[in-house]
């Protein structure tokens, strides 16, 4: 086992203060890496779609491939503007140029971590008098993809992190009553993609996993304590020299062992249990690791992972393309975890490309990827759209942002373990977005910053008309909702009247599905 | 039962609307509803329901007897003393939170917070069960919750659209003025007219077909689903229950003027329009929290309760529509026995009562008993679990029934041994 004392473990026992230089530039240093990476994904997709006689979806509009990239990688629709520019950008490659611009923007880091987020935090966690520590975990969980740390890294820090340096991290393991059992099935499900708590009380019954292989993880947690320091605002973490796990019906401690790995595990020279552990989790001689990685941010790209759902990539869940997700784990491994590549790679495949509308009655399947699959928008991406482009307010990218409204509204609308691929809704959600604070004041012909400017006199009525299109559903009018248009306003008698229109007008497009959803 | 003779006579002589009538009886051959009586603060159970007239605890607080012989409670309870054949007395819970936030959601959602799952609250888990997805009204209303209870009130892996609907109370009248209850976005905006808004779902629902034409996804059909349901209610009559001005003065002041006879009294018009599930909550904010002057503030609890609770048994009796309602009374914990030197009682999760009526309950008993300081259960003890269980089998909802929770785990709605004496 010597040999994983890899460059890694060596890192992690210095103490994981090292970081990898960010990149800067993405597609600059590893164009040829991402073409032909792109050409591999490519490959194994079209093969597929003629073996099974799929018609592929035709390639998106710009307007809808703006949208999606937009919501995607920044977690916002394009601003008005950026809409306008990227429909006139007639040099080459300007799709990709904007995947690279996108993820070097800080509005990826602020998405990738309220994403992460959410993905780390037990559902009940943000309902709890926790707003502080959870502030803290996103202001953590920011500097990761601001510096674009490796993801071995930045996985193996959050695994080992603790002390007063680390508040952030924290609340991970005291939401999960900094129980080695809890935690190892948060970590397992969340870093490895395998249901190793399904072997908590007996052998996995649909996998490898035994009852041992559970309980020799979860001891790896054992030695994790909460000290009295901070307590008011959750504790601190802390390793202490011992803390044994004992299974269910035994009094025999259980010795820390890899899942699945019969060799003992690696020694740390500090008995630092945790750290033991991220030897083996973030190297890449565990194919657990970058495989759940990869099908992970696969699945946020395309609202399905290559095994679906993310998190149960069990023996009985087979990938749908099962080479392709070979391909991007070694693929993963070989650019060092670097995420902004994985991204700007998966992106730029051809499906990533195709549009979500088709023309058949036959729409192929998702896990077929030959159409994209239209994608709810999280409350939070609505949110921030409808603030940055309808209201308009002024708003730090930070997610330090104090907006009372918008805590209100996810409050309100907050859904737990929902594929995107649903609208996870119900009537008192529809009534809270037709008749709430938020969509009134959206709506409001003086307190819509989108409104408010369309006051303007040297604007025509099509302008206005355009512009409420671009803010609220990232495209101009077709020619049918063109001459739809020019009837709607047809009937308004003065200015007055026309404003009237124009806030109706909003109203409607923002209560559309279009509206809703990432296209 | 007792009051099983009442049946279909009673709505047809209540004065209803035919087809509220019609409705109520369709009610009656598959509807049941559940009335949750929440009393946000944790209510002292040893001032109510369970005294102790011979013990220094007992406290300033008469006990008086009720229409069933040795059963006695409260003398500012007078109302539910007639009724008393209606209620089973839960004197043996005992759980172990003592904190108004944590404790509020042990007691509805049966679990600790703060686990990896986001367990749903009770009422979100019978409503589901109770309710049906076509009807015009929602399944679960809850009129007046605290803040507290707002956070509690959650539908957890159920998915928000098993969440509650809200109804605000403004702060409690003066005079002679009834509290006023708002339903939260069920009011559109005053300044747009009838015609606008007409015209403007017409170009909605243009901009749906021809989106839905091209990306007829699950997910953009089911918006569409959702948003016609919420179109239909926000047109609809039925959602006349939520307007109480059209009920008589003597009628609004039998269930008492505060918020809490207010919501009971819209209550029973929701549950004669078919809605499973309602709560109401007294206590603005955290009233029962009484750790001051807690017997002035008792009794006047006690009598908005006995007001609001008592008259929602009558009116839904006449209506012959209690033998399918299911009621309880219950808050996040009870109050110490010893009373402290500010003449107030403090948190009590130890040992304290709740009480279930109507529907499915056998009335005019008493289960389980606190010794007699009453500081501990001496008989029929029994946690949230249980008594959640309990609730459910009275209902005829399996405790067992199972909902899939985050990662596919399935989960029964409660997993405590119910009280069998106490159901029908």
């Amino acid at each position: 086992m010597s040999r994983l004392l890899s460059s890694l473990s060596i890192v992690l026992l210095l103490g994981m203060t090292q970081r990898a230089m960010p990149n800067d530039g993405i597609a600059a240093i590893n164009a040829v890496a991402i073409d032909a990476a792109v050409s591999q994904i490519n490959q194994v997709l079209s093969d597929s779609w003629q073996q099974q006689d799929i018609v592929p979806a035709a390639v998106s509009s710009d307007a809808e491939f703006c949208r999606r990239v937009w919501l995607d990688l920044a977690g916002v629709a394009p601003p008005v503007s950026e809409v306008r520019m990227f429909l006139n950008d007639t040099l080459p490659d300007k799709r990709g140029r904007l995947i690279d611009r996108l993820l070097m923007s800080p509005h990826h880091a602020s998405h990738m971590a309220a994403t992460w987020n959410d993905i780390l935090l037990p559902a009940d966690a943000q309902s709890i008098q926790q707003r502080q520590n959870i502030v803290a975990l996103q202001r953590w969980l920011r500097d990761q993809f601001i510096d674009n740390t490796p993801y071995d890294y930045f996985v193996a820090s959050f695994l080992t992190a603790g002390g007063a340096a680390n508040r952030g991290p924290a609340i991970f393991y005291t939401t999960r009553e900094v129980e080695p059992k809890k935690i190892a099935a948060a970590t397992s499900r969340i870093f490895l993609g395998i249901q190793l708590q399904c072997a908590e009380c007996h052998d996995h019954p649909f996998d490898r996993w035994t009852q041992e292989d559970f309980w020799g993880y979860a001891a790896f947690f054992g030695q994790l304590s909460r000290s009295d320091e901070n307590m008011n605002a959750g504790g601190l973490i802390v390793d202490l020299p011992d803390g044994d796990v004992t299974m269910p019906d035994s009094d025999d401690p259980v010795a820390p062992h890899y899942p699945g790995v019969s060799e003992p595990p690696e020694e740390d020279v500090t008995n630092n249990r945790r750290r033991q552990l991220t030897i083996w989790m973030a190297s890449r001689d565990n194919d657990y690791f970058a495989r759940a990685a990869v099908n992970r941010f696969w699945g946020h790209l395309f609202g399905r992972g290559l095994v679906d759902p993310v998190d149960a990539m069990d023996k009985d869940n087979p990938a749908s393309h099962p080479e392709l997700l070979d391909f991007l784990t070694r693929y993963f491994i070989q650019q060092r975890f670097d995420l902004r590549n994985l991204i700007a790679t998966i992106a730029r495949s051809d499906a990533y490309q195709r549009s979500s509308a088709y023309d058949a009655v036959d729409r192929p399947p998702a896990d077929s990827f030959a159409v994209m699959s239209v994608k709810t928008l999280t409350p939070r991406q609505f949110y921030n759209s409808v603030r940055q482009n309808v209201m308009r307010q002024n708003q730090a990218v930070s997610m330090n942002a104090n907006d009372a409204q918008r805590e209100q509204f996810l409050a309100r609308m907050r859904a737990t373990d929902t594929s995107p691929r649903d609208y996870p809704h119900g009537v008192m959600q529809a009534l809270g977005v037709m008749n709430g604070p938020e969509m009134s004041r959206a709506v409001h012909s003086t307190q819509s910053g989108l409104l408010a400017s369309l006051e303007a006199p040297f604007f025509e009525e099509a302008d206005k008309v355009e512009a409420i299109f671009l803010a609220t559903l990232s495209r101009y009018p077709n020619e049918v909702e063109t001459q739809r248009m020019a009837r709607f306003f047809a009937k308004a008698n003065s200015e007055v009247e026309r404003g009237q229109l124009r806030s109706d007008l909003l109203w409607t497009l923002l209560n559309t599905a279009e509206a809703t959803v990432c296209p | 039962m007792q009051f099983a003779a009442a049946g279909a006579l009673g709505a047809g002589s209540s004065g209803l609307m035919p087809q509220i009538a019609k409705a109520a009886a369709e009610i009656k051959s598959q509807g049941r509803h559940c009335v949750l009586l929440w009393m946000s603060g944790g209510p002292s159970q040893i001032d109510t329901f369970d005294m102790k007239p011979d013990h220094a605890n007992g406290g300033s607080l008469k006990e008086a007897a009720t229409a069933v012989p040795g059963l006695r409670f409260s003398e500012h309870l007078p109302g539910l003393a007639k009724q008393a054949d209606s209620l089973a007395i839960l004197r043996g819970l005992s759980t172990k939170e003592g904190d108004h936030e944590r404790g509020t959601v042990l007691m509805r959602t049966g679990h600790i917070p703060g686990g990896p799952v986001m367990y749903p609250s009770i009422g979100c888990s019978l409503s589901k069960e109770l309710g049906s997805a076509e009807a015009e009204l929602p399944s679960y209303v809850s009129i007046a919750p605290s803040a507290f209870a707002r956070a509690s009130i959650r539908p957890g892996f159920l998915g928000p659209k098993h969440a509650a609907t809200s109804v605000a109370a403004a702060a409690d009248p003066t005079g002679n003025e009834f509290a006023r209850l708002r339903v939260d976005f069920l009011e559109q905006d005053k300044s747009v007219t009838r015609d606008r808004r007409v015209d403007r779902l017409k170009l909605w629902r243009q901009m749906q077909d021809d989106f839905a034409a091209k990306r007829g996804t699950e997910n953009v059909l089911a918006q569409n689903t959702v948003y016609e349901s919420a179109l239909r209610m926000l047109d609809s009559d039925a959602k006349d229950a939520f307007d109480l001005s059209t009920e008589s003065d003597k009628v609004r002041a039998a269930y008492g003027r505060e918020s809490f006879g207010q919501g009971c009294l819209m209550a029973r018009r929701l549950i004669e329009r078919g809605v499973p599930l309602v709560e109401v909550t007294l206590g603005n904010g955290l009233a029962w929290d009484t750790h001051a002057d807690n017997f002035a503030q008792v009794r006047r609890l006690s009598e908005q309760l006995d007001a609001g609770w008592c008259t929602l048994m009558t009116e839904l009796r006449d209506r012959g529509l209690l033998e399918r309602t299911t009621i309880l009374w219950a808050g996040e914990f009870g109050r110490t026995p010893v009373i402290n030197r500010n003449g107030g009682r403090d948190h009590f999760p130890q040992a304290f009562s709740c009480v279930l009526a109507g529907g499915g309950i056998a009335g005019g008993q008493v289960y389980g008993a606190t010794n007699e300081s009453g500081m501990e259960v001496s008989d029929g003890k029994m946690d949230q679990q249980d008594l959640l269980s309990t609730l459910c089998k009275a209902l005829g909802v399996s405790p067992a029934t199972e909902n899939i929770a985050e990662g596919g785990r399935p989960i029964a709605i409660a997993e405590g041994e119910s009280v069998d004496e106490v159901l029908s």
